[in-house]
């Protein structure tokens, strides 16, 4: 068989012309079937980048600082004061950012939620240490709420995977209310008050563009003049 | 410890040094030649060839080793298993391995292949290497009997010096030519995402082709040349339509120098000759493009001139200075250098083994033989050019999705009125 674009005769097997990749085909012959010169589907797997040794490499470099910052404590106080706000940071940040690496595929509805207990021991640990009532009264479920906003944000654009209009809205409105909580566990905890209670104005503003995506998300033709005037 | 005393080691040719200092995480410059049996490969018999092969080729039958100023070959106690083939040839082939053994056999069906890491030696090396090979493999499997002729090395022979020479450092020149050049217009395209290679090979008849090249008084080396000159300069003229911007269009063009300068190494001795057009200076015809590149060759393929390069690179290695550098910051600047030059100056590879010839008796069973060269660096492309019984393979090789260099090549090659028979390992 031949290639009516660049002319040149095919070899058995092709399907398609190699050059120009036009189909071969001719009404009166039969199909072009035959040996192929390579086996078709042996594609060797390449090793890639060793990433253990590289998260190794990171891990001594949080290791190292952990340990210097340990022993000038030690050295210097005689005990276990101020090192322990360094050491749960870098903990913190090993935790949020170096942790997941390990993993394969490391996924976030489980490493979000470690993320936030991860803040809320650290929290508490200051809270502990420094003598202070603020932990469980405010930082507990400050922290407690914001992550189970996010977690839950994630999770459903994870596993639903449409209904993007409604997430987008949903987690507005979320947040609109999240500042009245802030709010009130101020006020609970340190007393805070003022003559006009501020979290108005962000709940009002996240009410206005989640109520408008809400709306959108519901109505058909609405969304699809929105998506023709803001395509990028 | 007693048993690594006795392996034979040698040092690394000339032009070996910059291939291990070149190299990347994802990329060993490779060659492979293959040849296809009237039947199919057995596999134990091959195999048995090999260890009775691998004992004639000490300068082959190799593995690469570290050592603290230079790497250096060191003989291999066993031959290598022989694998299976991938979807693709020259499938990546790591330094880890080619420390343990740089060359790995290949069979498939009718074909046997052998594909070398270029740091132990060139196309003609790899091909004496593999007519020995099928001679031993027919020898065992058939009990004809093949003499030692063409290219087919005496199993029984002990290997001689002037086959494991460094010819490089015989040959040079009393004076070195500069190695500066003008950067090249480099081809692009989409890489391929997992690293598959796309193969294409056109098949014509060799003696229509060397009819034609005659008919323009220029070898088939050069009539090649032109035409692969004048397929990429109509890609840039499609990619760059501004000529002022343009890039010269030049084919880096190996040159086996054993004939030239009387060496019988099997190690690596090739130079190479880069002809070239600048088409900011206008448009060439084909006609005009043919003579200019049989003159550019004419011009630097002498033994003077050859001589002359020579001078360059070995002078670079005889430098104290650099001998003394530790391996590691050797490998740097060679590297850096390799990156800034290497495959810059030129915008494709065309390698031409010329005609393969083999003892009579070994025709019957033998069909066919390939040529390919290996994935480049930083070239997205390269060619290679085999002739055996009348038939003249051309083999593509690319790491991206387009197939715009062998279309056009194939194509003006079709208008100048040749039959092509292409092939593909298109997935």
């Amino acid at each position: 068989m031949y290639c009516v674009k660049c002319g040149v005769e095919l070899a058995q097997g092709e399907k398609t012309c190699p050059l120009c990749g036009l189909k071969a085909y001719h009404p009166e012959l039969l199909e072009n079937s035959g040996e192929r010169p390579y086996p078709a589907s042996k594609i060797p797997s390449y090793e890639t980048v060793n990433k253990q040794g590289l998260l190794l490499l990171i891990t001594m470099a949080f290791l190292v600082p952990m340990a210097i910052t340990i022993l000038c404590d030690t050295a210097l106080t005689g005990g276990f004061s101020w090192s322990g706000y360094v050491v749960g940071g870098l903990m913190l940040a090993y935790i949020s950012f170096v942790l997941p690496y390990w993993f394969k595929n490391p996924n976030p509805v489980i490493f979000v939620p470690i993320f936030f207990a991860a803040v809320i021991v650290y929290l508490l640990y200051i809270d502990v240490k420094t003598k202070s009532s603020w932990f469980l009264s405010f930082a507990f479920p400050a922290v407690a709420a914001f992550g189970l906003i996010i977690t839950a944000i994630i999770a459903i654009v994870r596993y639903v995977k449409k209904g993007y209009w409604f997430i987008a809205g949903g987690s507005i409105l979320a947040l609109g209310g999240y500042a009245c909580l802030i709010e009130f566990l101020l006020y609970l905890t340190f007393g805070f008050k003022t003559r006009f209670p501020w979290s108005v104005y962000p709940l009002t503003g996240c009410f206005l563009i989640g109520g408008t995506l809400l709306v959108i998300a519901m109505s058909k033709p609405l969304r699809r003049r929105v998506q023709k005037r803001f395509f990028i | 410890m007693e048993k690594e005393k006795q392996l034979r080691w040698m040092r690394l040719d000339n032009a070996a040094k910059i291939y291990p200092a070149a190299r990347r995480r994802s990329w060993n410059c490779l060659f492979r030649h293959s040849a296809t049996l009237n039947e199919e490969v057995d596999v134990s018999v091959m195999q048995n060839a090999l260890e009775v092969t691998v004992k004639r080729f000490p300068s082959i039958a190799v593995r690469i080793k570290r050592g603290v100023f230079w790497y250096y070959l060191e003989e291999i106690e066993k031959a290598p298993h022989i694998q299976k083939e991938f979807s693709y040839p020259m499938a990546r082939m790591s330094f880890r391995d080619i420390g343990k053994c740089a060359f790995r056999v290949v069979c498939y069906k009718k074909r046997v292949a052998v594909e070398f890491y270029h740091a132990i030696t060139d196309g003609s090396g790899g091909l004496c290497f593999l007519k020995t090979l099928l001679a031993e493999y027919l020898t065992q499997k058939y009990g004809i009997s093949v003499p030692a002729e063409k290219g087919v090395l005496d199993i029984n022979q002990k290997p001689s010096k002037a086959e494991l020479e460094d010819s490089f450092l015989k040959n040079d020149g009393p004076v070195a030519l500069s190695r500066k050049e003008a950067t090249a217009y480099r081809l692009r395209g989409t890489l391929e995402n997992d690293g598959y290679l796309n193969l294409v090979t056109g098949i014509l008849d060799a003696e229509k082709l060397h009819k034609m090249s005659k008919q323009y008084n220029v070898s088939i080396t050069t009539f090649l040349t032109a035409v692969m000159i004048y397929s990429i300069i109509n890609i840039q003229n499609r990619t760059t339509p501004n000529k002022k911007r343009q890039k010269p269009v030049k084919v880096l063009v190996p040159v086996n120098l054993r004939k030239i300068f009387g060496s019988e190494t099997l190690r690596n001795f090739a130079l190479y000759v880069t002809p070239g057009i600048n088409p900011r200076l206008g448009d060439y015809t084909f006609e005009e493009i043919i003579t200019l590149v049989h003159h550019q060759m004419g011009y630097e393929v002498n033994a003077k001139n050859l001589a002359a390069k020579m001078a360059a690179n070995v002078g670079a290695e005889r430098t104290f200075i650099l001998k003394i550098m530790p391996l590691f910051i050797k490998n740097i600047a060679m590297k850096v250098v390799f990156n800034l030059f290497g495959e810059r100056k030129s915008s494709i590879t065309i390698s031409n083994l010329g005609v393969v010839d083999i003892p009579e008796v070994m025709k019957p069973f033998i069909e066919r033989f390939d040529f390919i060269l290996g994935e480049q660096a930083i070239c997205t492309n390269a060619c290679s050019v085999t002739t055996y019984n009348g038939k003249m393979n051309i083999t593509f090789l690319r790491t991206v999705r387009e197939s715009e260099v062998e279309r056009e090549f194939f194509c003006f090659l079709r208008k100048l009125g040749l039959e092509i028979k292409v092939e593909s390992n298109k997935r």
